[in-house]
Protein backbone atom coordinates (compact mmCIF):
# COMPACT_ATOMS: atom_id res chain seq x y z
CA UNK A 1 0.00 0.00 0.00
CA UNK A 2 1.23 3.52 -0.71
CA UNK A 3 0.65 4.91 2.80
CA UNK A 4 2.37 3.93 6.03
CA UNK A 5 1.62 0.70 7.89
CA UNK A 6 2.12 0.04 11.57
CA UNK A 7 2.10 -3.66 12.44
CA UNK A 8 1.66 -4.73 16.04
CA UNK A 9 0.00 -7.58 17.88
CA UNK A 10 -0.22 -5.83 21.24
CA UNK A 11 -0.82 -2.31 22.54
CA UNK A 12 0.63 -1.66 25.98
CA UNK A 13 -0.28 1.26 28.25
CA UNK A 14 2.33 2.53 30.72
CA UNK A 15 0.17 1.58 33.71
CA UNK A 16 -3.17 0.19 32.53
CA UNK A 17 -2.00 -3.06 30.96
CA UNK A 18 -2.02 -4.52 27.47
CA UNK A 19 -4.53 -5.16 24.74
CA UNK A 20 -4.21 -7.48 21.74
CA UNK A 21 -4.77 -5.52 18.52
CA UNK A 22 -7.13 -8.18 17.19
CA UNK A 23 -9.58 -6.98 19.85
CA UNK A 24 -9.29 -3.48 18.39
CA UNK A 25 -9.82 -4.69 14.82
CA UNK A 26 -12.61 -7.10 15.73
CA UNK A 27 -14.37 -4.65 18.01
CA UNK A 28 -14.36 -1.63 15.71
CA UNK A 29 -17.53 -0.62 13.91
CA UNK A 30 -17.49 -1.87 10.31
CA UNK A 31 -20.01 0.60 8.95
CA UNK A 32 -22.42 3.36 9.86
CA UNK A 33 -24.86 5.78 8.33
CA UNK A 34 -26.81 8.82 9.52
CA UNK A 35 -29.60 9.84 7.16
CA UNK A 36 -32.73 11.97 6.98
CA UNK A 37 -35.64 9.56 6.66
CA UNK A 38 -38.28 12.28 6.57
CA UNK A 39 -37.14 14.06 3.40
CA UNK A 40 -38.97 13.47 0.14
CA UNK A 41 -35.77 11.97 -1.16
CA UNK A 42 -33.63 10.55 1.61
CA UNK A 43 -30.14 11.95 1.98
CA UNK A 44 -27.14 10.76 3.98
CA UNK A 45 -25.41 13.17 6.34
CA UNK A 46 -22.47 10.82 6.82
CA UNK A 47 -21.57 7.17 6.36
CA UNK A 48 -18.88 4.53 6.08
CA UNK A 49 -19.00 1.30 4.03
CA UNK A 50 -22.49 2.05 2.63
CA UNK A 51 -23.20 1.90 -1.11
CA UNK A 52 -26.86 2.89 -1.05
CA UNK A 53 -29.97 3.08 1.02
CA UNK A 54 -33.47 2.35 -0.15
CA UNK A 55 -36.70 3.99 0.93
CA UNK A 56 -39.32 1.22 0.92
CA UNK A 57 -42.25 3.08 2.48
CA UNK A 58 -42.98 5.26 5.49
CA UNK A 59 -40.62 4.16 8.25
CA UNK A 60 -39.11 1.31 6.20
CA UNK A 61 -35.59 1.42 4.80
CA UNK A 62 -32.77 -0.88 3.73
CA UNK A 63 -29.08 -0.09 3.64
CA UNK A 64 -26.60 -1.95 1.45
CA UNK A 65 -22.93 -2.34 2.26
CA UNK A 66 -19.91 -2.03 -0.01
CA UNK A 67 -17.82 -4.58 1.92
CA UNK A 68 -20.16 -7.39 2.97
CA UNK A 69 -19.93 -9.31 6.21
CA UNK A 70 -18.84 -12.94 6.14
CA UNK A 71 -22.21 -14.26 7.33
CA UNK A 72 -25.47 -12.95 8.71
CA UNK A 73 -24.62 -14.73 11.98
CA UNK A 74 -21.49 -12.62 12.31
CA UNK A 75 -23.04 -9.20 11.78
CA UNK A 76 -24.91 -7.04 14.25
CA UNK A 77 -26.75 -4.02 12.89
CA UNK A 78 -28.27 -1.68 15.45
CA UNK A 79 -30.28 1.50 14.98
CA UNK A 80 -31.65 4.57 16.68
CA UNK A 81 -33.69 7.55 15.56
CA UNK A 82 -34.75 11.04 16.48
CA UNK A 83 -36.98 13.92 15.43
CA UNK A 84 -34.30 16.56 15.81
CA UNK A 85 -30.81 16.77 17.24
CA UNK A 86 -32.35 17.60 20.62
CA UNK A 87 -35.47 15.42 20.51
CA UNK A 88 -35.02 11.65 20.62
CA UNK A 89 -38.21 10.30 19.12
CA UNK A 90 -40.73 8.24 21.06
CA UNK A 91 -39.99 5.42 18.65
CA UNK A 92 -37.69 2.47 18.22
CA UNK A 93 -35.70 1.18 15.26
CA UNK A 94 -35.70 -2.54 14.55
CA UNK A 95 -32.89 -3.96 12.40
CA UNK A 96 -32.41 -7.30 10.74
CA UNK A 97 -29.68 -8.67 8.47
CA UNK A 98 -31.45 -9.77 5.29
CA UNK A 99 -28.21 -10.79 3.59
CA UNK A 100 -24.51 -10.33 4.37
CA UNK A 101 -24.64 -6.97 2.63
CA UNK A 102 -28.21 -5.76 3.14
CA UNK A 103 -30.05 -4.83 6.30
CA UNK A 104 -33.65 -3.84 6.77
CA UNK A 105 -34.74 -1.18 9.25
CA UNK A 106 -38.21 -0.29 10.46
CA UNK A 107 -39.10 2.57 12.74
CA UNK A 108 -42.16 2.18 14.96
CA UNK A 109 -43.69 5.14 16.72
CA UNK A 110 -45.22 5.04 20.19
CA UNK A 111 -48.55 4.03 18.63
CA UNK A 112 -46.81 1.03 17.01
CA UNK A 113 -47.19 2.38 13.49
CA UNK A 114 -44.27 2.80 11.08
CA UNK A 115 -43.12 6.38 10.90
CA UNK A 116 -40.43 8.47 9.20
CA UNK A 117 -37.84 10.19 11.33
CA UNK A 118 -35.48 13.06 10.51
CA UNK A 119 -32.52 11.32 12.08
CA UNK A 120 -31.95 7.63 11.39
CA UNK A 121 -28.69 6.12 12.60
CA UNK A 122 -27.49 2.61 11.77
CA UNK A 123 -24.31 1.05 13.13
CA UNK A 124 -22.69 -2.23 12.09
CA UNK A 125 -20.44 -4.52 14.06
CA UNK A 126 -19.21 -7.96 13.07
CA UNK A 127 -16.70 -9.78 10.87
CA UNK A 128 -16.20 -8.65 7.29
CA UNK A 129 -15.98 -11.04 4.35
CA UNK B 1 -4.43 10.36 -7.08
CA UNK B 2 -5.61 6.96 -5.93
CA UNK B 3 -2.86 4.77 -4.45
CA UNK B 4 -2.25 1.42 -6.11
CA UNK B 5 -4.77 -0.65 -4.19
CA UNK B 6 -4.05 -3.93 -5.95
CA UNK B 7 -4.52 -6.67 -3.36
CA UNK B 8 -5.54 -4.21 -0.63
CA UNK B 9 -8.50 -5.17 1.56
CA UNK B 10 -11.61 -3.35 0.37
CA UNK B 11 -12.21 -2.05 3.90
CA UNK B 12 -8.82 -0.32 3.88
CA UNK B 13 -9.65 1.25 0.52
CA UNK B 14 -12.95 2.58 1.87
CA UNK B 15 -11.20 4.03 4.92
CA UNK B 16 -8.70 5.76 2.63
CA UNK B 17 -11.56 7.16 0.55
CA UNK B 18 -13.39 8.39 3.63
CA UNK B 19 -10.32 10.32 4.68
CA UNK B 20 -9.24 11.64 1.30
CA UNK B 21 -12.28 12.09 -0.96
CA UNK B 22 -15.05 14.66 -0.78
CA UNK B 23 -18.50 12.99 -0.61
CA UNK B 24 -20.52 13.47 -3.78
CA UNK B 25 -24.28 14.01 -3.44
CA UNK B 26 -25.87 12.70 -6.62
CA UNK B 27 -29.22 14.07 -7.73
CA UNK B 28 -30.08 10.76 -9.39
CA UNK B 29 -32.60 8.40 -7.80
CA UNK B 30 -33.68 4.95 -8.94
CA UNK B 31 -37.38 4.27 -8.54
CA UNK B 32 -38.47 0.65 -8.84
CA UNK B 33 -41.37 -1.65 -8.13
CA UNK B 34 -40.74 -5.30 -7.25
CA UNK B 35 -44.21 -6.20 -5.99
CA UNK B 36 -47.63 -5.21 -7.25
CA UNK B 37 -48.81 -5.11 -3.64
CA UNK B 38 -46.23 -2.59 -2.48
CA UNK B 39 -45.51 1.05 -3.21
CA UNK B 40 -42.53 2.16 -5.29
CA UNK B 41 -39.08 1.97 -3.71
CA UNK B 42 -36.44 4.66 -4.04
CA UNK B 43 -32.75 3.76 -4.17
CA UNK B 44 -30.43 6.56 -3.07
CA UNK B 45 -26.68 6.42 -3.83
CA UNK B 46 -24.45 6.99 -0.83
CA UNK B 47 -22.27 10.12 -1.22
CA UNK B 48 -19.06 8.41 -0.05
CA UNK B 49 -19.67 5.47 -2.38
CA UNK B 50 -20.28 7.90 -5.26
CA UNK B 51 -16.95 9.58 -4.51
CA UNK B 52 -15.24 6.17 -4.75
CA UNK B 53 -16.97 5.40 -8.05
CA UNK B 54 -16.03 8.73 -9.61
CA UNK B 55 -12.46 8.52 -8.33
CA UNK B 56 -11.74 5.03 -9.64
CA UNK B 57 -9.26 2.43 -8.39
CA UNK B 58 -11.26 1.63 -5.23
CA UNK B 59 -14.39 -0.43 -5.96
CA UNK B 60 -14.32 -4.02 -7.24
CA UNK B 61 -16.06 -4.86 -10.52
CA UNK B 62 -19.79 -5.45 -10.12
CA UNK B 63 -19.48 -9.10 -11.16
CA UNK B 64 -17.71 -9.75 -7.87
CA UNK B 65 -20.92 -8.88 -6.01
CA UNK B 66 -22.92 -11.14 -8.31
CA UNK B 67 -20.57 -14.05 -7.58
CA UNK B 68 -20.92 -13.51 -3.82
CA UNK B 69 -24.71 -13.26 -4.18
CA UNK B 70 -24.69 -16.60 -6.04
CA UNK B 71 -22.76 -18.18 -3.19
CA UNK B 72 -25.16 -16.75 -0.65
CA UNK B 73 -28.16 -18.06 -2.55
CA UNK B 74 -27.00 -21.65 -2.10
CA UNK B 75 -29.20 -23.54 0.39
CA UNK B 76 -26.19 -24.76 2.37
CA UNK B 77 -24.55 -21.32 2.59
CA UNK B 78 -23.04 -20.65 6.00
CA UNK B 79 -20.42 -17.97 5.40
CA UNK B 80 -18.52 -16.42 2.52
CA UNK B 81 -15.47 -18.37 1.44
CA UNK B 82 -14.73 -16.19 -1.58
CA UNK B 83 -14.52 -12.83 0.16
CA UNK B 84 -11.05 -12.53 -1.36
CA UNK B 85 -12.79 -11.58 -4.61
CA UNK B 86 -13.66 -8.22 -3.02
CA UNK B 87 -10.06 -7.57 -2.07
CA UNK B 88 -7.92 -9.25 -4.71
CA UNK B 89 -9.82 -8.50 -7.91
CA UNK B 90 -8.29 -5.43 -9.59
CA UNK B 91 -10.54 -2.42 -8.87
CA UNK B 92 -12.48 -0.69 -11.63
CA UNK B 93 -11.39 2.64 -13.05
CA UNK B 94 -13.14 6.00 -12.74
CA UNK B 95 -16.80 6.12 -13.76
CA UNK B 96 -19.02 8.97 -14.90
CA UNK B 97 -21.96 9.72 -12.63
CA UNK B 98 -24.29 7.91 -15.02
CA UNK B 99 -22.03 4.85 -15.20
CA UNK B 100 -21.88 4.79 -11.41
CA UNK B 101 -25.68 4.75 -11.19
CA UNK B 102 -25.82 1.86 -13.67
CA UNK B 103 -23.23 -0.05 -11.61
CA UNK B 104 -25.22 0.66 -8.44
CA UNK B 105 -28.44 -0.60 -10.02
CA UNK B 106 -26.74 -3.88 -10.91
CA UNK B 107 -25.26 -4.11 -7.41
CA UNK B 108 -28.12 -3.02 -5.14
CA UNK B 109 -31.42 -3.38 -7.03
CA UNK B 110 -33.04 -6.83 -7.22
CA UNK B 111 -31.93 -8.62 -10.39
CA UNK B 112 -35.58 -9.48 -11.06
CA UNK B 113 -36.14 -5.74 -11.52
CA UNK B 114 -33.16 -4.50 -13.52
CA UNK B 115 -32.89 -7.49 -15.84
CA UNK B 116 -36.49 -7.12 -17.01
CA UNK B 117 -37.18 -3.47 -16.23
CA UNK B 118 -38.94 -2.79 -19.55
CA UNK B 119 -40.79 -6.08 -19.97
CA UNK B 120 -44.51 -6.26 -19.25
CA UNK B 121 -47.21 -3.63 -19.53
CA UNK B 122 -45.32 -0.88 -17.71
CA UNK B 123 -41.75 -0.15 -16.67
CA UNK B 124 -40.64 -1.56 -13.33
CA UNK B 125 -37.75 0.84 -12.93
CA UNK B 126 -37.05 4.49 -13.69
CA UNK B 127 -33.95 6.63 -13.16
CA UNK B 128 -34.92 10.20 -12.31
CA UNK B 129 -33.67 13.32 -10.60
CA UNK B 130 -34.68 13.82 -6.99
CA UNK B 131 -36.65 16.94 -7.97
CA UNK B 132 -39.01 14.67 -9.91
CA UNK B 133 -40.14 12.85 -6.77
CA UNK B 134 -43.19 14.10 -4.84
CA UNK B 135 -42.33 17.13 -2.74
CA UNK B 136 -43.56 15.66 0.53
CA UNK B 137 -43.96 12.16 2.00
CA UNK B 138 -47.59 12.70 3.02
CA UNK B 139 -48.80 9.91 0.71
CA UNK B 140 -45.53 7.94 0.70
CA UNK B 141 -47.18 4.52 0.90
CA UNK B 142 -49.16 5.26 -2.27
CA UNK B 143 -46.24 6.25 -4.51
CA UNK B 144 -46.19 4.35 -7.82
CA UNK B 145 -44.36 4.76 -11.12
CA UNK B 146 -46.56 6.83 -13.38
CA UNK B 147 -48.39 5.05 -16.21
CA UNK B 148 -47.93 8.17 -18.31
CA UNK B 149 -44.15 7.97 -18.62
CA UNK B 150 -42.71 8.98 -21.96
CA UNK B 151 -39.85 6.47 -22.12
CA UNK B 152 -38.40 8.09 -25.20
CA UNK B 153 -37.86 11.34 -23.29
Amino acid sequence: MAFGTLKADTLTHSTAGSLATNFVVGGSAKGWVNFDGSASSLSARGSLNISSFTDHAAGEYTTTLTNAFDSTDNMAPVGSNGNTTTDPANAFTSCVAVTTSTTRHEIYSGSNTKADRSFVHILYHGDLA
Amino acid sequence: MTPDFTGTHLWDRLCWAKENLEPYQSDYRVVYEDSIDECAKILVPDPNWMACALQGGILPPVWVYHELAKDEAQPDFKRHTRGYLLHETPPVGPMTEEQAIEYLIMKDCPQSVWKTWDEGNRPKMVICKKEQLPATREWRNAWRISDDLDLAA
